[in-house]
């Protein structure tokens, strides 16, 4: 205790006379002692004697000394305090005089570090609540989604028959909880329109499984879930705020779900997200026997005491038993999947999200460097003051804490920076969020607490980072008298030249990586977008509504809707033509398990994916689709029903060398030959990457029979939007009741495949352009820095007849070795790293060489600019005035 | 040596200051001995009280401390009255003087 103490309050200038505190009270008693034994000793006692009596009369000496030294190092404690507390005082008006003074170094550094940081912070917020922050539900890590997986499968399915769950309900004892739920939408009717909304099914485990309870109001109840209770829902805060007004006399009130009145219990709390869905608007109870139950069931389980293996274990011996003799569930096994796993979408997305978190982090290296060697300038430049500091006595770790206070005011200054510039930049962010990484997103995407405590954690560590260097090596005793002024030339020192430039290199390098990254997303993001997906999305609009037996009651007015509509909606005026279609963009993705044409066997390899879609005869013309040969297909009273039009990727799979028009092939064994009719010029309708499959599958469509989510296309003769509120009115003209689910332009529906490349690609090239900017500008520093520093010996140079041509050519070329050094370095370590985007490239391969030598060449050339300016500025020294000054 | 005795409550701080005030530096001993022997035994100070009331009027900025080297050569710690020691005592000695005053008053009054 006593050696680093003692080495603080030499550092502090604390206290510096006399022994500690307890020692001293050690000392003063032990003298009285002795000072009263001799006066006893005088009177004739021995010394020992003396001692023992003047011990005595003193009293109890151990807890006299207890009780000084106890007040003693509390004031001493005090005194400390107030001796730091005017210290820092003093730091910190000097360093806000530093930092006033050098107004635009200042504004410099809390620039660089503010974007640095600001960058790192806002990626920093999407990254935490895609990934980091605990889930919203009691004990997140304990919750899983129950799977079932047939043997050879990789993955598990989700859904249980209902009956199965029941059962397992009834003698689970592998769970600690069990929620059994349904998704299902329903028809809500009652408000200013009809609406589909999403009325989740969940037993009445739900609220004690998720540990989330109502905020107003009830839960529900096991009595809720009888056959023949009252019907009860519970509502989500957004659908209570947006048709109730956050009304609190809404609890008791009813509404019509599916023809169905349902009284409303209580409120669920807002941001509230059942796993692992997007949004819900009412919860209803789920019946597990009776007439209501039906449809597969899904499972959320909560595992007691993190006992995974063993609950998997007993949830298999169950199911064993439950799935016995049942068909397609005989052999299958049960598996858990924690629901921790199961954020921000698929693998894919994931590692693209960590990507953009290592890609931040770059750019707060770059600026971190980038601040660091403006500190190493600045520096060199108040050498002088700092030198004349120390000879008049200001010790070395005064100083440093003087410096590290100014940094660290500069540092927080940026931390403040930033945290607007996360603000502005994640409200960008959130629009281009892909959905299907925000589909289950339970925490909002916004600067909250823990992304301030990031941002301020994030300043002071980029403070002290940066304060320790150039304050240990400014106040470096050896230096100290240099500076002072005996020689001016001594803090341009050749160690110090080496540490800017390797810093400008490290900077370049850096640049070059994101530069890379971002060329590569871009790239391929322009040729995903150029794909030429097979329809003609320029003011084509889709009106997608789900048809049900709750919307359309009556099955006579049910099969001739959709006709009607169609016909209502080429009457709005502006409205070119429409079509009506079963599902686009295609709803349905068929797994060629057995594709085969006849008479051939099935291909090999992988099964590809079919994305299928129902359509009208008029649909190539409406959403202009070329057809390539055979015909389009018939009205659907003329038309068989084992017919199909197949694109042309797909045609050329299934008959390399051959017409296909009239031939037959199939999905799978056990379904039905299809004849082919026409092929169609290659269609993207799900993917514009291919991945799932580039085999387009047209069946004839009958409106007069269709059912489930439908989609009627049409074209305008100019922008759609403006017809939207006419298109909504023609629908509930025709059919009251009827719901809209959606109405977009097309262009936005089939956007939604290309939002995680456009995320990447968007983010990535920012970040690289913030990267390039920043190291030109620290390029810029360093030269100018060396152009001021090499006054003389560039007055010296032209004094004896270098041209000005020939200074400037001296300084840029400087300036461009330094970057095609960081450039080489950067190249390499960018071909290392590519790796990381194979497969969320497309069309390009990770080495792309013109994109490779696109980024070099800007690099170069922002290098070269960046080099110019401080070469200009070499060229306009006056010989004479260098010569005067010396 | 008369018959001593106990310090009035809340006296000794003055005692203590009227002692440094006449300007020599004393340690704790040198304090309690000059009490001693200028009252002829008659105050006599307990040392358990002594110290703890010297440091706290080091801590009230009434007195100032120096380490140093007594005349037997041992390592003492002394005392050394301060200004604000000094107008502390001034308070302190007119307070008392009117306490005494009242008291000679009541004295009188109250003569057999």
């Amino acid at each position: 205790m006593r050696g680093p103490r003692r080495g603080i309050r030499r550092l502090f200038h604390l206290g510096l006379w006399g022994p500690e505190p307890d020692d001293g009270v050690e000392w003063e008693i032990e003298h009285h002692i002795e000072e009263r034994a001799d006066e006893l000793e005088a009177e004739g006692l021995s010394r020992a004697a003396a001692l023992k009596e003047a011990r005595r009369q003193f009293g109890d000496v151990a807890a006299v000394k207890r009780e000084l030294q106890a007040a003693d190092r509390r004031s001493d404690q005090r005194r400390r305090l107030a001796i730091w507390l005017e210290t820092t005082r003093q730091d910190v008006r000097y360093g806000t005089r530093g930092i006033i003074r050098n107004a635009s170094f200042s504004a410099g550094l809390v620039t660089t570090l503010g974007l640095g940081i600001g960058a790192t912070v806002a990626v920093f917020a999407v990254v935490d609540a895609l990934l980091l922050r605990p889930l919203p539900y009691a004990d997140p890590a304990a919750l899983v989604h129950v799977r079932v997986q047939q043997p050879g499968s990789d993955f598990g399915r989700p859904f249980l028959p209902p009956d199965v769950v029941r059962e397992w309900l009834e003698r689970d004892d592998a769970f600690a909880g069990m929620l059994p739920h349904q998704r299902r939408s329903a028809l809500f009717t009652g408000g200013a329109e009809p609406q589909d909304v999403v009325a989740h099914r969940v037993a009445p485990s739900f609220e004690e499984v998720l540990g989330v309870y109502p905020v107003a109001g009830r839960g529900l109840v096991a009595e809720d879930a009888v056959p023949g209770s009252e019907p009860v829902a519970l509502v989500s805060e957004p659908f209570w705020r947006s048709v109730f007004g956050g009304d609190a006399a809404t609890l008791g009130r009813q509404v019509v779900l599916d023809g169905v009145a349902h009284t409303i219990v209580g409120v669920m709390p807002r941001g509230f997200k059942f796993p692992v869905y997007s949004h819900t608007d009412f919860w209803v109870p789920l019946a597990l026997s009776g007439e209501a139950a039906g449809g597969n069931v899904e499972v959320v389980a909560r595992v007691a005491d993190g006992a995974f293996e063993r609950a998997a274990a007993r949830a298999n011996v169950l199911a064993a038993g439950l799935f016995e003799g049942r068909p397609r569930l005989d052999s299958a096994t049960i598996t858990l999947m924690p629901l921790e796993e199961q954020r921000g979408g698929n693998d894919d997305l994931r590692r693209a999200v960590w990507l953009l978190f290592g890609a931040v982090g770059l750019i707060l290296l770059v600026a971190a460097v980038n601040g660091s060697n403006l500190l190493l300038v600045r520096s060199a430049g108040r050498a002088r003051e700092l030198g004349v500091r120390r000879a008049l006595g200001a010790s070395r770790g005064r100083i440093t804490r003087q410096l590290m206070t100014e940094t660290l005011g500069l540092a927080l200054l940026s931390g403040a920076v930033a945290v607007g510039i996360a603000w502005v930049s994640l409200r960008g962010i959130q629009g281009l969020l892909p959905d299907s990484l925000v589909f289950w997103l339970p925490h909002a995407v916004a600067v909250e607490k823990r992304a301030l405590a990031f941002a301020f954690a994030m300043s002071v560590g980029a403070g002290l980072f940066l304060g320790l260097l150039p304050a240990l090596s400014s106040t470096r005793p050896a230096d100290a008298a240099s500076r002072a002024g005996l020689s001016p030339y001594a803090a341009h020192t050749a160690a110090r030249s080496r540490l800017r430039r390797g810093m400008v290199v490290a900077e370049v390098a850096l640049s070059v990586i994101l530069l890379t990254g971002a060329g590569l997303l871009l790239n391929s993001f322009i040729r995903l977008t150029a794909v030429d997906i097979g329809v003609r999305t320029d003011n084509l609009a889709l009106l997608q509504l789900p048809l049900t037996a709750q919307s359309q009651p009556d099955p006579a007015l049910r099969s001739s809707f959709l006709p009607a509509l169609e016909e209502r909606i080429r009457a709005v005026p502006g409205v070119v033509a429409a079509t009506a279609t079963g599902g686009l963009p295609s709803s349905v993705l068929a797994f060629g398990i057995a594709l085969q044409a006849e008479g051939q066997p099935p291909a090999g390899g992988d099964p590809p994916m079919l994305p299928m879609a129902e359509v009208s005869p008029d649909f190539f013309d409406v959403v202009g689709a070329r057809l390539l040969a055979g015909r389009p297909f018939r009205p659907a009273a003329g038309e068989a029903d084992d017919v199909a039009i197949i694109d042309e990727d797909l045609a050329r799979h299934l008959w390399p060398d051959g017409d296909p028009l009239g031939r037959r092939f199939r999905i799978s064994e056990g379904d039905p030959w299809l004849t082919v009719v026409g092929v169609v010029a290659d269609l993207q309708l799900e993917e514009r990457d291919k991945r799932s499959g580039d085999f387009e599958l047209l069946s004839p469509f009958d409106p007069t029979t269709a059912s489930g989510y439908v989609t009627v296309a049409f074209r305008a003769a100019s922008d759609p939007a403006r017809l939207f509120p006419a298109v909504r009115a023609a629908v509930h003209d025709l059919a009251p009741d009827q719901p809209i689910r959606e109405i977009v332009l097309a262009e936005a529906a089939y956007a939604e495949t290309i939002q995680i490349p456009r995320f990447l690609a968007v983010l990535v090239s920012a970040l690289g352009l913030f990267a390039v900017v920043l190291a030109a500008v620290g390029l810029f520093g360093v030269l100018a820095y060396e152009v001021a520093q090499r006054n003389r010996e560039i007055g010296v140079r032209m004094a004896i007849g270098a041209s000005a041509g020939g200074v400037r050519r001296m300084v840029v070329r400087e300036g461009l070795i330094l970057a095609a050094v960081g450039a080489a370095i950067g190249l390499v370590t960018a071909l290392a790293l590519s790796r990381f985007l194979e497969g969320m490239l497309f069309g390009l391969e990770p080495t792309d060489p013109a994109t490779l030598g696109a980024v070099v060449a800007t690099m170069l050339l922002t290098a070269a600019v960046a080099s110019y300016i401080p070469a200009r500025r070499a060229t306009r020294i006056d010989p004479a005035e260098v010569m005067r000054a010396e | 040596m008369g018959e001593s005795v106990e310090v009035v409550r809340g006296t000794l701080e003055m005692l203590v200051l009227k002692t440094l005030s006449r300007g020599e530096a004393l340690h704790g001993f040198e304090v309690l001995r000059w009490i001693r022997d200028t009252t002829e035994g008659a105050l006599v100070i307990e040392e358990g009280a002594l110290y703890p009331a010297l440091h706290r009027m080091e801590r009230r900025g009434w007195l100032k401390a120096e380490w140093g080297v007594s005349e037997k050569g041992r390592r003492a710690k002394y005392y050394r009255i301060t200004a604000a020691g000094r107008a502390e005592l001034a308070r302190e000695e007119a307070r008392w003087t009117r306490y005494l005053r009242a008291w000679e008053q009541i004295a009188v009054a109250v003569r057999p």
